[in-house]
């Protein structure tokens, strides 16, 4: 990363109402959804955002989940429409199907690695703990392969110059090297794990509360959000759909940000499902 | 079609061996790597019960499931592993090798690239935990080399049914037995620390308190708090399933096997390194005996359902459940 580059930042929305959270410090648009394929948008809703963006030229990255074969049939014709619209957006994949497809079918998008990949953990309780492991084991939790040459220069030979990352409680310390990845920090719900046994799915509905599956669901996540706390967690989990996060606002030093080739803040206006 | 089952103990080979199973899988402690990483495990479960105790114990392992023409596959099934911990690791790799394992099983595609860079031929099966949910995953890997795919447990038969039908060359493994963990393996990113202190168990099962979330409630020291009505108060009890329930209170999938020995399924898999051998014999002898009655072509599917759950009741002396079930969609197909 260039010394001095500015930190950009970017709004990520997964519903068109969202719009409305944009100001002018915004350079960039997220639009999609990470964790659920029943949430891809809809064509409609895909081709408003895109007027959006380029009524205010801004930038565009569509951001995509972990999918079925079913899945990536109905994410093929969203990637067909933003490849013939807006040609040279970005696409955040957190599959490595969709990355195949993407290296195969369309050339014209630029492919994003997405948190879910890096693998970094996340689970609340590390924080606390951190301090007394030894050294070689807290580094191990504030770093992930991003720091293997082998690792990057696979990313390199695949096209992906850009890699996304969650706002660790226990600290991130990457070792990228000169690498010429970029990295974006998403801020401020942080991801920790997620779900095909949506606890959503009929959650409202009385004598279902012991089933679990992956059963047609009326998009309950939309309507409940939840808090879990334990006395262990040193900040409360949050839930929506089949998603859990926790919230971390607090944003490393410019140093730091450097150091991990930080150069651009995702901002979530709301959790993101 | 072949069972996979999981050892800890080189006693624990002849007998799930005789059981039924024709691969094994197991993990190996090494003191070097737990001084240095101490709960950043090799292969998810830290614990020694887990584990064979050294490469020795394991180059048995290998000798004894070569005699019965057993394959043993090693778990290197961490998310991730970093720069700093290759050497150890590849050392580890090496230790491996010489014991005479005859895959190892891989959850991180940087450890496939390094041990593609070290020019090291041993066959590679992927893990749950890179997250196989669609065919371009498995032709991506087909590209790295992989000869084995374990699907991602959160798969319904008929997406299962799919993947098969698009990809070739490449055996396939699913689920089948223990452990229905409640999140995706490979995109779970809580820590999997193992220990007797209570508020360390597996995190998706704590006993939180939950309540609606509102950006006014999760202000710190906040007294206003959201009302939840009649309904809310039913999806409340429902956000606790994981408290009331165990992942491991015996969940099953062999109803399913129907339909995976139809689709070509290669191999399924138990989960329950750590388990009693009496639990891992138990275990494999259900589903070898299931896949016996699968041989009789004459069968039909819901024949075959209504004897599996009837023995599935009169081993584990349970009934079916819907939350215990890996293919809860298999009655309504």
């Amino acid at each position: 990363m260039d010394e001095g580059k500015a930190i950009k930042r970017a709004l990520y929305v997964t519903k068109v109402k969202n719009l409305e959270c944009y100001d002018e410090n915004f350079s960039r648009i997220y639009f999609g959804c990470e964790f659920c394929q029943r949430l891809l948008p809809s064509v409609k809703n895909l081709q408003q955002v895109l007027e959006f963006v380029s009524e205010k030229n801004l930038d565009f990255t569509f951001i995509t989940p972990y999918v079925t074969n079913d899945g990536l049939k109905k994410l093929d014709a969203l990637l067909q429409i933003i490849e013939n619209n807006n040609p040279g957006s970005e696409v955040v994949f957190n599959d490595w199907g969709v990355f195949n497809l993407l290296g195969e079918k369309y050339k014209n998008l630029e492919p994003v690695m997405g948190r879910l990949l890096n693998k970094m953990k996340r689970g609340p309780r590390l924080k606390d703990l951190m301090g007394i492991m030894p050294q070689s084991t807290a580094d191990y939790f504030r770093t992930c392969s991003l720091d293997s040459p082998l690792y990057r220069k696979f990313l390199a030979d695949n096209g992906i110059k850009r890699v996304e990352l969650d706002n660790l409680l226990q600290g991130i310390d990457l070792d990228l090297g000169d690498s010429a990845i970029n990295t974006s920090l998403y801020v401020p719900y942080a991801f920790i794990t997620t779900t095909r046994l949506c606890l959503a799915i009929s959650c409202d509905v009385s004598g279902k509360e012991d089933e679990i599956g992956i059963f047609p669901c009326k998009e309950e996540c939309q309507k409940y959000t939840f808090q879990h706390v334990h006395s262990i967690m040193p900040v409360p989990l949050i839930s929506r759909g089949n998603t859990m996060f926790f919230k971390n606002e607090n944003i490393p030093s410019e140093d730091i940000l450097a150091k991990n080739h930080v150069d651009r803040i995702v901002i979530e206006p709301d959790v993101p499902v | 079609m072949n069972i996979l089952a999981p050892i800890d103990k080189i006693d624990d080979v002849e007998d799930v061996i005789k059981a039924g199973a024709n691969e094994l899988y197991c993990g190996v402690v090494s003191d070097e790597w737990l001084d240095r990483y101490t709960i950043a495990a090799i292969n998810r479960r830290p614990a020694n019960i887990c584990n064979l105790k050294s490469f020795i114990a394991l180059k048995e392992v290998a000798n004894i499931a070569h005699s019965y023409n057993a394959l043993v596959s090693l778990t290197l099934n961490e998310h991730y592993y970093t720069q700093d911990q290759y050497p150890l690791l590849l050392e580890y790799i090496k230790k491996a090798i010489d014991s005479g394992v005859d895959s190892f099983i891989i959850a991180d595609l940087n450890l496939i690239f390094a041990l593609k860079d070290a020019n090291i031929e041993t066959s590679i099966n992927v893990s749950t935990g890179i997250s196989v949910f669609n065919s371009e995953t498995v032709k991506f890997l087909q590209k790295l080399g992989v000869q084995k795919v374990i699907f991602d447990r959160h798969l319904t038969i008929g997406e299962v049914r799919e993947i098969c039908q698009n990809v070739t060359d490449i055996e396939k493994c699913v689920f089948i037995f223990n452990s229905r963990c409640p999140n995706v393996d490979g995109l779970c990113t809580f820590d999997h620390i193992q220990t007797a202190e209570t508020s360390f168990k597996n995190a998706c099962m704590l006993p939180y308190t939950v309540s609606l979330y509102s950006e006014t409630s999760a202000q710190k020291d906040s007294k206003s708090e959201v009302i939840a009505d009649d309904k809310a108060l039913v999806a409340l009890k429902r956000q606790k399933l994981w408290t009331r329930l165990h992942m491991d209170d015996v969940p099953c999938g062999a109803c399913a096997l129907y339909d995976f020995e139809e689709m070509g399924i290669d191999c399924v898999k138990i989960v329950g390194r750590g388990n009693e051998i009496k639990r891992k014999i138990n275990d494999v002898k259900f589903i070898r005996m299931l896949l016996t009655l699968l041989q009789d072509k004459t069968i039909s599917r819901n024949d075959y359902i209504k004897q599996t759950q009837a023995f599935y009741k009169y081993v584990y002396r349970l009934p079916c459940r819907t939350a215990m079930c890996y293919y809860p969609e298999v009655r309504s197909i």
